[in-house]
């Protein structure tokens, strides 16, 4: 049961956990994506929030208040610039978590923990990839690959313009799952989203479309190498112009 | 006549002497506010502190392969249930976390976009 705890403790005294926080709310306004423990990354996220609040109402005492706050001067002029831009529109909401695993050396569940609509958002490249492979799949349906992989697939940006304007229960090419998320996406951003959100989804089909061709490319010439019949080499053998150790030699296959 | 001096020396000695005689010997030596009360233990509660009955209980035979392996059933490691496709990549993740091999591909484009493109003059 957790009724009534106001927040967690980390095993820390005061000043060390908010010297701790402090660091890391630092650090996501550095690199707008960091990885650390889940724990760590929902207190980190609720502060980066006030903060974030802080940047947007960008008066004398907000201003005084971050740069008390953050611990890199650097990262002040992002937040009362960027950042107040950014997330104009957006009522709250600023960070996502996204759970990843456990780590290694202790278990410890982890977690990435990212500014919405920064230039990495993990969110937007996952869902390209994921409207990519829906709509390869539905062009596979009336096209040969082969004929794909000659005329290539340009339509992305119309699927998207399509795709943004359905509502919950209308059907379209796109999964409901898929199409909410994209539309997700693109409800705070502009037509430079819609672009490039379409470029990552076609460079992502180019991808799944190579990937057998690259692999089958890699196999041959794998098996161009070895050479069989009366031309193969012993270990030991050389041919003329072999300039290799006798160590090398003598390894044969193995080295 | 000397049985009746020795009787008489007997009654006649000092109540301290008598006291300390009465006494173990041990306990004459220790202050009296450390507890003048200090009783030698006897023989059968010194066993009981050095051979506790707990560890005169000892396995009778060597615990067998068959049994020592029935008692390990409940040890294995448990399947989990959480495993989805990813929507991106068509692999196996668990469920609400991220897609380990979506991601990888991704931060190593970010990776190998932060390096320094050579380019020639």
């Amino acid at each position: 049961m957790k009724h009534g705890v106001a927040f967690r403790k980390f095993s820390r005294t005061t000043s060390h956990r908010m010297l701790m926080l402090r660091n890391l709310v630092t650090s996501l306004f550095e690199h707008e994506q960091i990885k650390t423990t889940l724990p760590k990354a929902r207190d980190t996220a609720r502060l980066a929030e006030k903060i974030i609040t802080l940047g947007k109402k960008g008066d004398r005492s907000a201003q005084m208040r971050a740069s008390a706050f953050l611990l890199k001067p650097e990262v002040l002029p992002k937040l009362f610039g960027t950042f107040a831009s950014r997330y104009a529109e957006r009522p709250g909401g600023y960070t996502r978590i996204h759970k990843f695993g456990n780590r290694p050396g202790d278990n410890a569940p982890v977690a990435i923990l990212e500014l919405v609509d920064n230039p990495r958002d993990l969110r937007f490249e996952i869902t390209a990839r994921a409207i990519g492979r829906e709509v390869l799949q539905d062009k596979l349906r009336t096209e040969k690959p082969i004929n794909l992989i000659k005329t290539g697939v340009h339509s992305t940006q119309n699927i998207i313009e399509t795709e943004k304007k359905l509502e919950l229960g209308q059907t379209g090419m796109l999964r409901p799952k898929t199409r909410w998320n994209m539309q997700k996406m693109l409800r705070f951003r502009n037509q430079d989203a819609v672009s490039q959100l379409s470029r990552n989804v076609g460079n992502y089909i180019d991808h799944l479309m190579a990937t057998p061709i690259a692999m089958k490319n890699l196999h041959d010439r794998e098996r161009r190498k070895t050479v069989t019949g009366e031309f193969a080499l012993r270990a030991g053998q050389t041919a003329p112009g072999d300039t290799r150790s006798v160590l090398d030699l003598s390894q044969g296959r193995l080295g | 006549m000397a049985s009746l001096v020795f009787q008489k020396s007997r009654s006649m000695m000092l109540p301290a002497l008598r006291a300390s005689l009465s006494k173990p010997l041990l306990s004459s030596l220790l202050p009296t506010f450390l507890g003048g009360s200090f009783k030698i233990p006897s023989l059968a509660s010194l066993l009981e502190e050095l051979f506790p009955r707990i560890l005169l209980a000892v396995p009778k035979k060597k615990v067998s392969h068959s049994r020592k392996a029935m008692r390990a059933a409940n040890k294995g490691l448990k399947d989990k249930h959480n495993l989805v496709h990813c929507p991106g990549c068509g692999g196996p993740k668990l469920a609400h976390h991220l897609c380990p091999t979506c991601y990888s591909f991704l931060h190593r484009l970010w990776k190998s976009g932060n390096k320094d493109n050579h380019k020639l003059l």
